[in-house]
């Protein structure tokens, strides 16, 4: 496919992407990928290990060169796009942040607003209360003094995640935002950066591992299969058992959610004999 | 604990308490020495004329300010390399910047350079940015430099420049011969306030240099790429790095030669005091940089008497072992333990 798929509402794209494709030396690792995603809107990325993924976020955020095609950031192409500029319009939070030295965690909020500030980058009263509510909402205020270094795999990745909401973008791309997060702080994560997308219309494109956490937050969602585009749409429209197992080559099962009517993806592995043994005992697939 | 973040405020009351420091250093260190010399004799009507004056004036203090300006532009180059590789064990001697500093300023001198000439830091500094070129080339894979990498090649680089200063020796005449080592074994002994002058040009040059890119260096420790989605003209500031610490080496050896360790220890100490920000770090280690060289260079006139050390001996014994604690620190947190 090579057309951008149309976004939602009307309104003109905060990212747009045609015909992307990429290589590793002879390897393809993306082909004919289109994206378009609308301001407000949160766009999902799910796929197989090496399906592109990545590779696709990096050509969003300017971090690669596609072969053949064309990132837009807000009608402008993003090679056009001055640095610090580009830079206040586009964030990213990378699968595993790195941090060379021990900066403390408001110190790497603040590195937020640097496309913001000049050269010299001594953020004012307003840079401050930025960078302290993007830690406060992601829950890892109290934290600012502490050297990002001493931070659990969790809180780490969410003060990256404030450092990029610090930033204040119109687009915000996300890869694998909650590996390193528990039940609770996925679904808040996800919870902010919806209301971010209420409130301030900012789009998000994010790559998700978790199937069901991509049916319960996104918009639509864009299924990679080998580096092309298998699938885009609404999650109620995209998530159907035969697309999913011939993409992750795995069966799997599809259901409603009781409470939200969204599909939930199960897989069907064998299960252990004890495990049978258990739930046949128990009479309930429910609980731990 | 240290504060959060940096401010302005803060920034300007920690570089006026290290320049109190400095100054104090400075005047100290003029007055202590293997031979008492009284400031007040000195200073008298007529003082101009006495022995205290000339010891004071004359062979100390220019010593003493060359120390300073030795040790700032070390210390300086030190913690813009450690920030441009990511590393805390990037060191301009331990990088082989300074050794590549050295053969540039040995063929300069045996090609028959006056060695107070301003050619000699100038081959030096065109010497240290070759060398921090391709340390830099050679060193990184993947965008990222390992402690082994670096270490690495910095004894290749060491190695290679001190045959390629043997090679030129060795093709030199005796008596220029025996200045190249003379030069070479570094020293502060030089009495000269127009050296002074000269290399502290060369040292405000690279310092004001390495100034301006010094948030963009903080924003680097984020990785090129992360540097890169925060604004930063990653290139543009590496390029603006070699040309900075290499006139801050090229500067040092000039004068002084081969002093180790100076730019591993303070910047390393520094960080932990005040934290790597490189806006309070980069000026804090100009200071305390020469503050420390101040100090290494008064241990080294006084320790023996009457006879002097080579102050490259006394930074060598603090910072060797210095050195030993920071690689086992690095290779057991790189190996994730």
């Amino acid at each position: 496919m090579t057309a951008p798929p149309a976004a939602g509402a009307g309104t003109s794209p905060a990212i747009e992407a045609a015909d992307l494709a990429f290589a590793f030396g002879a390897r393809e690792v993306l082909a004919g990928v289109g994206l378009a995603v609308a301001p407000g809107e949160l766009v999902g990325v799910v796929g197989p290990n090496g399906s592109g993924k990545s590779t696709l976020v990096r050509l969003l955020a300017g971090l690669a060169v596609p072969r053949t095609g064309e990132v837009r950031l807000e009608g402008r192409p993003l090679a056009a796009w001055p640095r610090r500029e580009r830079a206040c319009r586009l964030a990213l939070v990378p699968q595993d942040p790195r941090l060379d030295f021990a900066f403390t965690v408001l110190e790497v909020a603040l590195m937020g607003r640097a496309p913001h500030l000049a050269s010299l980058g001594f953020a004012g009263a307003r840079d401050l209360a930025i960078a302290r509510e993007a830690l406060a909402r992601l829950e890892v205020g109290h934290l600012e003094h502490r050297s990002v270094d001493a931070l659990s795999g969790g809180e780490r990745q969410r003060v990256f995640l404030a450092r990029a909401l610090a930033q204040e973008p119109a687009v915000l791309l996300l890869d694998e935002p909650t590996t390193h997060l528990d039940l609770r702080h996925q679904t808040g994560l996800h919870d902010l950066v919806r209301a971010r997308c209420a409130e301030r219309g900012l789009a998000v494109v994010s790559v998700l591992h978790d199937l069901n956490l991509a049916a319960a937050f996104c918009d639509r969602v864009l299924v990679l299969e080998r580096g092309r585009a298998a699938a885009v749409g609404t999650p109620a429209e995209v998530f159907r058992p035969d697309l999913l197992a011939r993409v992750f080559d795995a069966p799997v099962h599809v259901e409603r959610h009781p409470l939200t009517g969204l599909p939930v993806v199960l897989p069907r592995g064998t299960p252990g004999p004890r495990a049978v043994r258990a739930s046949g005992s128990s009479g309930s697939a429910s609980g731990r | 604990m240290r504060p959060a973040h940096l401010t302005v405020r803060r920034l300007a009351l920690t570089c006026a308490a290290l320049l109190v420091l400095l100054a104090a250093s400075v005047a100290a260190a003029t007055l202590i020495g293997p031979v008492r010399a009284s400031l007040v004799a000195a200073l008298a009507p007529g003082g101009a004329a006495t022995a205290d004056h000339a010891i004071l004036f004359r062979a100390r203090l220019p010593r003493v300010l060359l120390g300073a300006v030795v040790g700032a532009s070390l210390a300086g180059a030190g913690a813009a390399l450690q920030a441009l590789l990511g590393n805390a064990l990037a060191d301009p001697h331990l990088l082989g910047v300074s050794a590549g500093a050295a053969v540039a300023g040995v063929v300069v001198l045996v090609a028959g350079a006056d060695p107070v000439s301003p050619l000699v830091p100038l081959a030096a500094f065109l010497g240290a940015l070759g060398t921090v070129a391709v340390v830099f080339l050679a060193a990184r894979a993947g965008g990222r430099t390992s402690p082994h990498a670096i270490l690495l090649v910095g004894v290749v680089c060491n190695a290679l420049a001190a045959s390629a200063i043997m090679l030129v020796n060795a093709i030199a005449s005796y008596t220029q011969a025996q200045g190249v080592l003379f030069w070479i074994m570094g020293s502060l002994s030089s009495q000269s306030y127009a050296l002074v002058a000269l290399v502290a040009l060369y040292a405000l040059a690279g310092a004001a240099w390495l100034s301006r890119h010094a948030h963009a260096l903080n924003l680097l420790a984020a990785g090129e790429e992360g540097a890169r989605t925060l604004g930063v003209d990653v290139e543009r500031t590496r390029r603006a790095v070699f040309l900075g610490a290499s006139l801050l080496v090229g500067a040092a050896v000039s004068v002084s030669g081969m002093i180790n360790f100076v730019g591993l220890i303070v910047p390393h100490l520094l960080r932990l005091v005040l934290g790597p920000d490189l806006r309070l770090l980069l000026p804090a280690s100009f200071l305390g940089g020469a503050v420390f060289l101040v100090w290494a260079d008064t241990l080294a006139r006084t320790v023996l008497g009457a006879s002097e050390l080579p102050v490259g001996v006394v930074t060598a014994f603090l910072g060797g072992p210095f050195f030993l604690w920071l690689l086992r620190r690095s290779l057991r947190r790189a190996s994730g333990g």
